[in-house]
């Protein structure tokens, strides 16, 4: 501190050196004071230092007096006039009183006054002089409390740039930067000034210290500032509260990584330690975390002692014992401690945390209204406060509104992300909500939370209900966990849980562990109704819902008996279920869809009605009618009910796409048919597209839409953006039949291979190869191609499996009776095919004629009088049989003589190579005698034997040059004789490149229609070396007008390959309506009604698909053919238009809860 | 009970079977899709192929043996029943019957193995002479398409399944109608009198197998377990069991009186579509649309 204080102060008399001492501890009356220091004319000095007296005396209100007085001597008086410092003294003095006393007071009012006042001073004091440190110090001051401290600091920091030692502006800068949160800055400054002054005012430097390292987060340095306070000033409130906090964050953080090693959170540090350990450590961080919060508690008391003289106004403090109340449940005395802190300050934060503690006090004493308020008004005082707003989210639950709860508890986790509990109620909330994106949020948050926390059943449990609608393996397995969880804990695993594993153990496919499950759930019910009946005082409730539950377990196991293929067991439960609870809809319905997988159409009609009795409206029960007569085809029934589902549905919010789609079904197959005008055609097809297009906005990701539009699409010319829709749909599921059949479809027009596997994959897949309507399809395909055998072979089976529909049995004889022709019109014939072909043209016949004595029906898929004509044109083409035979024998005949002459020919050839291998043989023999001759000859005369032996070889070689000179070739062994001896049989080069050319020709026939191939190769391999070159010519054109003409046929199904082309579309469908329609112009019957052109692959209408999987779903298809070429003397196959098929599904049954 | 697949035979036929027949002399018959009626010798372990017959413009849809085992009955979509020596494994001399278009579908023996029935798109059952193919007073059309058709092994009563579920029971001697059992809403494909002629099953593609008492014409019991269409049932020769197959690919042995499931042959991968047990019962075959015949030990 400065040097020892004086005592006393002395005032010079005026006019004398006497001079009045004034002890300071026996100061006079203030207006005796003034009285003496107004006539002697005291310096200001003396004024000032007798004013700081009365201020240390507490005598405020003396000091202020003093001080304004001595302002206005100094500004009236003229013996004052050049004191300027000494006045500039007094006005700051009376500044900084002002200040000082506003700084003390409460009331908003009086407080805005003290610093207008303490304003006026610094402003006179300026007018002195502008750069006085003092006033600038001051004015720093009047910022700070102003709250306004960026230009506190800027005023602090001018008093410090030019005197680096003055303490009041380093204070108030480092208060400036630490209420900027600059704390780094502010911790500098503070321990300047005590590097400049360690011992004066040592206790503020060092708190300031203190709460620095505690928002810079080292706490342990911060704690030792503090106790330094405490040392210096024993009852220092804020640095007491402080420690307290400090031990309180301590303990709590202490507490949680206990916590965290006990449950295995904290992989990394447990990774090493043996359980021993773990729970070792873990004892020892929870005895710390105790001693931290005793001693915090003992801080709390510490400063509640030291408060209570100050009258108990430290906000912090209250807050800190509010919360102590409220944790040994005082809930008055909490909210009151609370509520007077809420009084005592102007921090907003730590009214916040009042706000929060009232709250929660309302909160725990029931009173939502009163709680939610103050929870309110602690998060808009402090919005980053997360208690508050986790406590709005609990009110908010409360008051149902889950939106603005789930608002409050994301702002919880934006500052927490961990936090468990917000995590936790989010799961929750979100787990049930209609949005999937929140779902999906849910599954995100539990899944985190079953991470961080492995053994919290509820959160396996949650996900696993979370998962229950969109992935049962995972949902199951997160059952089973929260099962095993339990288990190991020794805990009864709720009937319910056991129920859910049942029910999706079933939904896995795994039948017979259902069933145990479910056995073992329902026996858990039966024990607990037992136990709950057997109970004095019976709850009525509980008992209520676990007969409830009973219900459902039971309805659960009829449902998987009936999966188990035990329907009539089944029955037995659903009959039981409705005599016990007959408003129990989904009985009656399940016994609808059993009686109806069975046949049995007016029992189902019968439950149906019963439905009906109970709920007029029931959804489920209309698209159950709707789709029996779509079942039945009748389309009219269909419509209506559908459109009642809709106009009931448009009752409610939740639009069901359901009957959308039928709805879009049955316009889209209104369009089908041949005989339906045009206009009304387009008409219809945009009804679907518009009903597929609502489905579609209502479920954006319901595939049955997506393949209804996509028909539609598909059916006006949009093939290839079909294609990518049914592509795409066929990757999202590979559980809609139909996008395979449809697919089928769109190949059928060019790509034979690919249509049939779609069809067979269809077949295989979804309809235990038994779909009438996919083997019609398949059927077609092969007829389209000329695959004769596959088409019977396909028809066959379908009429084996069938034997009641006509359809089938028709295209069977159309097959025979096309195979035949196009065996007839073949160039080469063969007695053992025309004969394979009599004999499928009496099969044909026989078809045909039982076929035209039925009675004419729109269910036959055919008219009696077309297969009347049809069995006459077979007669008469069996009538000619016998002269297409005499031609193949003849051709036969012909064959076998060219046969004959290739073997004579061959045999010669033979006869001849032998010859000239003879030939060539002694010719060799000769030369080796010859040569051997000239050498011994060449031994013998050497040298006239060697000119000799020249002319004899030189005359050899001329012979044989001029032998082969005349073909134009060198040759100089008998094997090129061979060779060339064949050549000779062949045709000549020019020939036969020609002749490549027409079998690359051939060769494109044979793929396009690959069954006339087998046949015709043979032939051609033995005739075509034969042939005049007229005869080729003549063939070779043959061939090619033949190809056109099949060509032709395929054309307007080519033309769809054609991607960008869609107007071409409409063209070739017209030009084939009108055919359609002269072609009935031409046929006796001049009904336009007639859908069945004469020969045409029409499938059929009915369908009997009784096993299907989901009983209650529909298959509603029709089918038709738009493109053909009646021209009976054509073996070409009828091109016609694929045709779409929908299916919209209904889980009327697949609702198992 | 030892139930295990003994043998099996790959491409028995061309393409599907849909029938089998089991004779008193160790010959199992097959036909098909492909249009042959085959003959195979049962040598204890294997099917030995012995015959193939040629006969039919279309697929066989179902064959018969005479109890004696000397004649095989054929059944084919071309409208003819032939006829085939298997002593001498070659055509009988009586050959081809013509039956007409939709008027044979599946054919059975009558006991005494003189004539053949077989049902008619019009619910009628036409019988016919083995040994001159004239056709007999059948019996009345009763509805719709007779699916199946067996004769009581007393030779007492002949039933016949139709397309729309229901089943019919004549009086042979009497040539009259005994019951008419409204048994299921769907076509029965199968029929099986007891040993004893006393109980007729009948199977349908409603999946279900129903046994009734032909006495009285009342049903006894339902059986289910199939997943789909019943194709073929077969009575054990001792009465005890019977067997069933489905398109649902399983194989399934029941007992008659516990009515429960004794064993289900899951070996098969393709639709079944034919069982016949042989003379003593220890053994039964099963053929599938793939072409495949399994046989069965089942003692």
């Amino acid at each position: 501190m400065q040097a020892p204080a004086p005592t006393s102060i002395e005032i010079p008399l005026r006019g004398s050196n006497e001079v009045l001492e004034i002890e300071f501890a026996e100061l006079p009356d203030l207006g005796d004071l003034l009285g003496i220091l107004k006539q002697e004319k005291a310096r200001l000095r003396i004024w000032l230092v007798l004013a700081i007296q009365y201020y240390n005396q507490k005598m405020p209100e003396a000091c202020s007096q003093l001080l304004t007085a001595a302002s206005d001597a100094a500004s009236t008086e003229p013996e004052y006039a050049d004191a300027i410092q000494d006045r500039l003294s007094i006005l700051n003095a009376l500044g900084a009183f002002y200040l000082q006393q506003a700084v003390e007071e409460r009331d908003r009012e009086t407080r805005e006054a003290l610093l207008q006042k303490a304003t006026s001073q610094f402003n006179r004091a300026d007018t002195l002089d502008v750069h006085g440190t003092l006033n600038m110090v001051g004015k720093g001051m009047l910022f700070l409390l102003r709250n306004n401290y960026e230009r506190a600091a800027t005023q602090f920091r001018y008093v410090t740039a030019q005197n680096p030692a003055h303490i009041p502006a380093l204070m108030g800068q480092a208060c400036a930067a630490y209420n900027l949160k600059q704390f780094k800055e502010a911790l500098g400054l503070y321990r300047r000034v005590l590097r400049i002054n360690p011992t004066g005012s040592a206790a503020i430097v060092r708190y300031g210290i203190g709460v620095c390292l505690f928002k810079l987060k080292d706490l342990e340095r911060a704690q030792l500032a503090f106790k330094r306070v405490l040392e210096l000033v024993p009852d220092h409130l804020e640095a007491c509260v402080a420690l307290a906090t400090i031990e309180f964050n301590t303990g709590v953080d202490k507490e949680a990584s206990a916590t965290e090693m006990l449950t295995g959170r904290s992989a990394a540090t447990v990774a090493n330690l043996a359980p021993a350990q773990i729970s070792e450590q873990a004892s020892i961080l929870q005895q710390a975390a105790v001693a931290s919060v005793t001693s915090g508690m003992q801080l709390l008391q510490q400063a509640y002692k030291i408060s209570s003289e100050e009258n108990r106004d430290n906000a912090m403090l209250l807050n800190h014992l509010s919360n102590y109340f409220f944790s040994y449940r005082e809930l008055d005395k909490s909210a009151n401690l609370a509520l007077s802190a809420l009084h005592r300050s102007d921090v907003d934060e730590i009214k916040a945390i009042s706000c929060y503690l009232i709250g929660r006090k309302h909160h725990a004493a029931e009173d939502y209204d009163q709680a939610f308020q103050f929870y309110y008004q602690a998060n808009r005082l402090w919005d980053s406060f997360a208690l508050p707003q986790f406590g709005l989210g609990q009110l908010y639950i409360k008051k149902g509104d889950i939106a603005k709860a789930a608002e409050y508890l994301e702002k919880v986790l934006v500052k927490f992300p961990d936090n468990y509990e917000a995590s936790k109620i989010l799961g929750s909330l979100y787990v049930t909500s209609q949005y999937s994106n929140k779902r999906q949020r849910a599954q995100q948050l539990l899944h985190k939370i079953t991470v961080a926390q492995p053994k919290d059943v509820e959160a396996w449990i949650e996900l696993a209900q979370l998962q229950e609608q969109t992935d049962f393996a995972a949902a199951l397995e997160a059952y089973e966990t929260a099962a095993r969880l339990l288990l190991e804990a020794d805990i009864k695993i709720a009937p319910e849980i056991l129920n859910n594993i049942a029910t999706l153990r079933h939904k896995l496919g795994q039948l017979d562990k259902a069933q145990d499950m479910n056995a073992a759930a329902a026996a858990d019910v039966d024990q607990q109704i037992r136990d709950e009946e057997q109970n004095e005082m019976v709850d009525a409730q509980n008992l209520r819902s676990l007969n409830g539950l009973k219900v459902t377990i039971r309805y659960n196991r009829a449902r998987l008996l009936e999966d188990m293929n035990n329907p009539a067991d089944a029955e037995v439960i659903y009959r039981e279920l409705i005599q016990e609870h007959p408003t129990l809809i989904d009985c009656y319905l399940r016994l609808a869809a059993i009686a109806k997988n069975q046949g049995r159409i007016a029992a189902a009609a019968e439950w149906v009605r019963e439905v009906f009795a109970i709920q007029p409206h029931n959804p489920d029960a209309w698209c159950f009618v709707g789709n029996m007569h779509l079942s039945r085809y009748e389309w009219n029934l269909a419509q209506n009910k559908f459109e009642m589902l809709l106009k009931n549905n448009g009752k409610t919010n939740k639009v069901d796409p359901y009957p959308l789609i039928a709805l879009g079904n049955i316009f889209q197959q209104s369009a089908q048919p041949v005989s339906v005008p045009k206009a009304q055609m387009d008409k219809s097809y945009v009804r679907a597209a518009e009903f597929f297009t609502k489905a579609l906005q209502e479920d954006s990701r319901n595939i049955y839409a997506a393949n209804g539009l996509a028909c539609v699409m598909a059916e006006n010319g949009f093939v290839k953006e079909a294609e990518d829709v049914f592509l795409k749909v066929r990757e999202t599921t590979s559980e809609s039949a139909d996008v395979w059949t449809n697919l089928g479809h769109l190949y059928s027009s060019y790509d034979y291979t690919r249509s049939v596997k779609m069809y067979t994959n269809c077949l295989r897949k979804f309809h235990n190869d038994k779909d009438l309507d996919v083997l019609m399809h398949l059927a077609r395909v092969h007829y389209q191609f000329k695959k004769f055998d596959a088409c019977k072979s396909v028809l066959q089976q379908a009429f084996h499996l069938h034997p009641h529909e006509t359809v089938i049995r028709y295209h069977l004889a159309l097959c025979e009776e096309a195979f035949a022709e196009h065996t007839f019109a073949q160039e080469t014939l063969h007695p053992r095919d025309v004969t394979h072909a009599i004999a499928s043209l009496q099969v044909a016949h026989k078809i045909y004629d039982n076929l035209s004595k039925y009675p004419k029906s729109s269910r036959l898929g055919f008219t009696p009088a077309r297969a009347a004509q049809s069995a006459s044109r077979v007669a008469d083409m069996l009538a000619q049989s016998a002269q297409v035979m005499r031609r193949a024998e003849a051709q036969e005949a012909e064959r076998q003589r060219k046969a004959q002459e290739h073997e004579v020919l061959r045999k010669n050839l033979m006869e001849r190579k032998a010859a000239d291998e003879a030939v060539r043989q002694s010719k060799i023999a000769e030369e080796h005698a010859r040569l051997a001759l000239i050498a011994e000859t060449h031994r013998k005369r050497a040298d006239e034997a060697f000119a000799e032996f020249q002319a004899n070889a030189s005359a050899a070689a001329a012979a044989a040059a001029s032998k082969k000179s005349s073909r134009g070739r060198k040759a100089d062994t008998a094997m090129d004789d061979f060779v060339d001896d064949e050549e000779d049989s062949r045709p000549k080069k020019g020939r036969r490149s020609k002749d490549s050319g027409s079998s690359d020709e051939s060769e494109e026939d044979a793929a396009s229609t690959p069954s006339s191939s087998q046949g015709e190769d043979g032939g051609d391999g033995e005739t075509a070396p034969k042939a005049s070159k007229e005869e080729r010519k003549r063939r070779r054109e043959a061939r090619k007008k033949e190809k056109r003409s099949r060509d032709k046929a395929d054309k307007k199904s080519r033309q769809k390959r054609r991607r960008d082309d869609g107007s071409l579309e409409a063209e070739p469908r017209k030009a084939a309506r009108e055919a359609d329609s002269s072609d009935e112009d031409k046929g006796k019957s001049s009904s336009s009604s007639s859908r069945v052109p004469k020969r045409v692959f029409k499938s059929k209408e009915l369908i009997s698909d009784s096993d299907d999987d989901q009983p209650s779903s529909s298959v509603f298809r029709r089918d038709e053919d738009d493109d053909q070429d009646d021209d009976a003397n054509t073996a070409a196959a009828p091109a016609s238009t694929a045709t779409f098929t929908t299916k919209a599904r209904r889980a009327v049954e697949s609702d198992d809860e | 009970m030892v139930y295990t697949t003994v043998a099996t035979q790959e491409k028995a036929h061309d393409g599907a079977i849909w029938s089998l027949a089991w004779s008193a002399n160790d010959l199992v018959v097959s036909g098909g899709l492909d249009g042959k009626v085959k003959a195979w010798g049962w040598t204890g372990s294997k099917l030995e192929p012995r015959v193939a017959f040629d006969g039919h413009a279309l697929s066989v849809v179902s064959v018969a043996i005479n109890p004696a085992g000397t004649v095989a009955a054929s059944s084919s979509m071309d409208g003819t029943i032939a006829l085939w020596d298997l002593q001498t494994l070659a055509p009988a001399s009586r050959g081809v019957i013509d039956a007409d278009a939709m008027q044979c579908w599946t054919v059975a023996f009558s006991s005494n193995g003189e004539s053949i029935a077989t049902g008619g798109e019009k619910g009628n059952i036409s019988v016919f002479d083995v040994a001159t193919g004239n056709k007999h007073d059948g019996f009345e059309p009763r509805g719709k398409f007779s699916l199946s058709v067996a004769y009581s092994p007393n030779g007492r009563f002949v039933a016949c399944g139709a397309q729309d579920g229901i089943v019919h029971i004549f009086d042979v001697e009497q040539n009259k109608l005994m019951h008419k059992l409204e048994a299921h809403a769907m076509p029965v494909r199968a029929l099986a009198f007891s040993p004893d002629s006393a109980l007729l099953l009948t199977g349908s593609d409603d999946a279900l197998i129903k046994l009734h008492d032909v006495e009285h014409g009342n049903n006894l019991y339902t059986f289910s377990g199939h997943a789909s269409w019943i194709t073929s049932l077969a009575f054990s020769p001792n009465g005890v069991h019977f067997s069933s197959s489905s398109i649902d690919k399983k194989v399934k042995v029941w007992d008659i009186s516990t009515h429960e499931t004794l064993h289900t042959f899951d070996t098969h991968d393709d639709q079944v579509w034919a069982i016949a047990y042989n003379r003593t019962g220890d053994r039964m075959a099963s053929a599938a649309n793939n072409g495949k015949i399994h046989v069965y030990e089942c003692s």
